[in-house]
């Protein structure tokens, strides 16, 4: 006989899927929603009288939860859902759940309740994430390789390639390019006129890709962005505002060769 | 190629506007490049200003003598230009890198002013109907040039813009001999005549579809000409960008030089108002003069451009665009110019105390935006969460309020967020230490900088490398 104070705690995986599965686990058990939690695997603390149940990912599962929330609380409630299991947080899977209460109960108009926690901090992960891949559309750098490749590397710290990718497709359809996640050794791949795709990258292939000779336009962007500077009006402090050293890493103008 | 770029980079530096925004484009399967309408930032130079276009000069020479410009005839420099071809290839070559968001193209005259439009012309041609790009292009209308040119020029750039160089006709005499005030303002005007015409017979194109084709998707970037032919398919052939038909789509915008003549801030924003409503335009821009010629006319060599002088300027721009203000509220022939030490909407709400303190979960929308230390997002998000739920200053802090400022200037049901009283002397006081030290940052910006452990004493960097990168990929590290 479980106490009534004790906790069951899903654990799942990094992906939607798995998020979307122990949602789908914990909502069923009908334990209620103060008695269950979602924490990702990673997680080292464990609490005391609390159950631990691994999730097993079920993509039939999954699916079922991404239509009730697409069907009852709406498309743009599903994309915030989306974007915020791609978060850094490993509160993420937790937090959605807790979202998911609301948006069941109150339906699209959940969304605008931002006085509500759980609301807010959806939409606060989601923010970060936007973001994030927002300064990844303005400041990723594309290098040409052999065949007119083009290789760009980032580092996020959201798993932002799977909403950067759909943004250079949409804008080179006839180039073959190469996005790598540094960090996670993910890359989205783009054929020429075909749909693109994220996959795992090998460590030789990517050896491969970053070996590769310097490309000729280098110099010249560099030349360009440092004659656009006004010396009268040199502002450190303002770039790093726009421009924070993080994102610096592979940007052409910042490499030294 | 090298060395041209950087001259016609660098002579085209002191041209403020390097915003790529005001039109959403979709990608095509047969061209290259998109548009967002937000506008995309690529870089930012050491000055901290956005590098989002290819900013460059057709040529650096001209035929002009404008005492204010690097390129004017009398100046001792390099001259150089570059070919439609030449800009087309780093356009396209910077473009594919993602380095940039599209062009802007502006020149000196060369031979006549006809003569540089037509090769403008000629390098937009180019890039749209051989290259197929897709991406952002920013113009310069050169004054004086024929109507038909600046027409056709119109049908193949996203914005356009000339200068108005001068806040008003007099420093216009003074300081560009060569340039009328009519010669600006002709070609300002026949650019808003076209969009206004050119929207009105896409509007016609619409109705006629809706009325013979019903049902007939709306595909981004597909020509209205096209889908006009009783529905047929869009041919198997490439599309032509002029057929588009849009005209300047993203509107046009200028500049003026602020600190070259001695116009006072309330003749340059009553400028800024007249041409927002007269002429339309989607932005002003305001460029501190920086001394750059040795000249009778002009401050001194060496003296400092004004950029807190222009920074209240663009605050107060902000202010006339998104919130509601007008300039007579701001300036007045009494009070000329700008408080330095205060923003200008802190500065309006001090002499205007009887309107305030608001209670923010009741005042409206406009009322709102005119709290310090509110702005367009965090009003929008009060009036979104009000609804359900009743607000307090930790909501407020959540949605972006500035509570620094706007604590002084609000209630939350009812109440205070600390015991101020409302008058103005010890709220002049509050605000302006608050600003300080920011307000000095901005005016000396450049002047000195702080020494840098890097820099100054060569540390070595420690940060990974391209090589190190590698490493942990295959686990080396």
């Amino acid at each position: 006989m479980e106490n009534e104070w004790e906790k069951t705690i899903y654990v799942c995986g990094e992906e939607l899927e798995s998020i979307l599965t122990a949602v789908y686990d914990a909502w069923a058990s009908r334990k209620g929603h103060s008695r269950v939690k979602i924490e990702m695997e990673k997680e080292d603390t464990m609490e005391l009288f609390a159950t631990y149940v691994p999730v097993k990912q079920d993509p039939e599962k999954a699916e079922k939860v991404m239509r009730s929330i697409r069907r009852k609380i709406g498309e743009e409630a599903w994309s915030m859902v989306y974007r915020a299991a791609l978060s850094e947080h490993e509160s993420r899977a937790d937090d959605i759940y807790r979202f998911l209460i609301g948006g069941f109960y109150y339906g699209p108009k959940a969304l605008k309740m931002l006085a509500e926690p759980a609301v807010y901090r959806l939409m606060e992960l989601n923010r970060a994430v936007g973001n994030e891949s927002h300064f990844f559309k303005e400041f990723l750098r594309f290098d040409e390789r052999e065949g007119h490749v083009l290789f760009g590397r980032i580092r996020p710290k959201n798993n932002v390639l799977s909403l950067v990718m759909p943004h250079f497709a949409d804008r080179l359809p006839k180039e073959n390019f190469l996005i790598l996640d540094t960090g996670r050794a993910s890359a989205g791949v783009h054929p020429a006129g075909r749909e693109w795709y994220l996959t795992s990258l090998k460590p030789e292939a990517a050896e491969a890709l970053m070996a590769a000779k310097s490309d000729g336009y280098r110099d010249l962007w560099k030349t360009f962005y440092q004659a656009i500077a006004i010396e009268e009006r040199k502002n450190p402090k303002l770039q790093r505002n726009m421009m924070p050293l993080r994102y610096r890493e592979y940007m052409t103008e910042f490499l030294e060769d | 190629m090298q060395q041209k770029l950087e001259i016609l980079a660098d002579a085209a530096k002191y041209d403020v506007a390097c915003t790529s925004s005001g039109v959403d484009r979709k990608g095509r399967k047969d061209a290259m490049g998109s548009a967002v309408s937000c506008g995309i930032c690529h870089s930012f130079a050491a000055d901290g200003r956005c590098v989002s276009l290819l900013k460059i000069l057709l040529t650096n020479e001209c035929i002009y003598d404008c005492k204010y410009c690097v390129n004017r005839i009398s100046n001792d420099t390099v001259r150089t230009s570059f070919t439609p071809e030449e800009i087309c290839t780093l356009t396209m070559e910077f473009y594919r890198r993602n380095y940039i968001e599209g062009l802007f193209l502006s020149s000196g005259i060369l031979r006549t002013p006809d003569y540089t439009m037509e090769q403008i012309y000629q390098t937009l041609w180019q890039l749209r109907e051989v290259h197929r790009f897709w991406g952002y292009i920013h113009v310069k209308a050169i004054p004086g040039a024929d109507p038909a040119l600046i027409e056709r020029v119109g049908h193949l750039a996203d914005r356009m813009s000339i200068n108005l160089e001068l806040p008003t006709g007099d420093g216009l005499r003074k300081l560009a001999p060569g340039k009328t005030r009519e010669k600006i303002l002709t070609p300002m005007r026949q650019i808003q005549h076209g969009i206004h015409d050119n929207r009105l017979k896409l509007e016609d194109q619409k109705q006629e579809k809706k009325i013979f084709l019903p049902g007939t998707p709306e595909s981004g970037g597909a020509p209205a000409k096209v889908k006009k032919k009783a529905g047929l398919p869009a041919p198997k052939g490439m599309l032509r960008y002029e057929e588009k038909s849009k005209f300047v789509p993203a509107g046009q915008s200028t500049q003026m030089i602020i600190g070259a003549t001695p116009e006072t801030d309330h003749q340059i924003l009553s400028v800024t108002e007249a041409l927002y409503h007269r002429f339309e335009l989607k932005r002003v821009f305001f460029s501190a003069y920086t001394a750059i010629n040795d000249d009778s006319f002009l401050p001194a060599l060496g003296t400092r451009p004004p950029l807190l002088r222009e920074h209240r300027l663009y605050q107060a721009d902000w202010l006339l665009r998104f919130y509601g203000f007008e300039a007579g509220e701001l300036l007045t022939e009494e009070k000329p110019y700008f408080n330095e030490a205060l923003d200008p909407k802190c500065d309006w709400a001090l002499r205007h105390l009887e309107l305030f303190p608001v209670e923010v979960n009741r005042a409206d929308y406009m009322t709102l935006l005119r709290v310090p230390g509110i702005g367009v997002k965090s009003a929008k998000r009060i009036l979104q969460a009000r609804r359900s739920a009743k607000l307090d200053f930790p909501d407020l802090k959540k949605f972006g309020v500035v509570l620094k400022r706007a604590s002084y200037f609000i209630t939350c049901g009812g109440k205070m967020m600390g015991n101020t009283p409302i008058e103005e002397d010890f709220l002049t006081r509050a605000l302006t230490a608050e600003d300080r030290v920011k307000n000095q940052r901005i005016a000396n910006a450049g002047a000195f900088r702080q020494m840098s452990l890097f820099e100054d004493f060569h540390v070595e960097n420690p940060s990974p490398g391209p090589d190190d990168v590698w490493k942990s990929l295959s686990g080396q590290l």
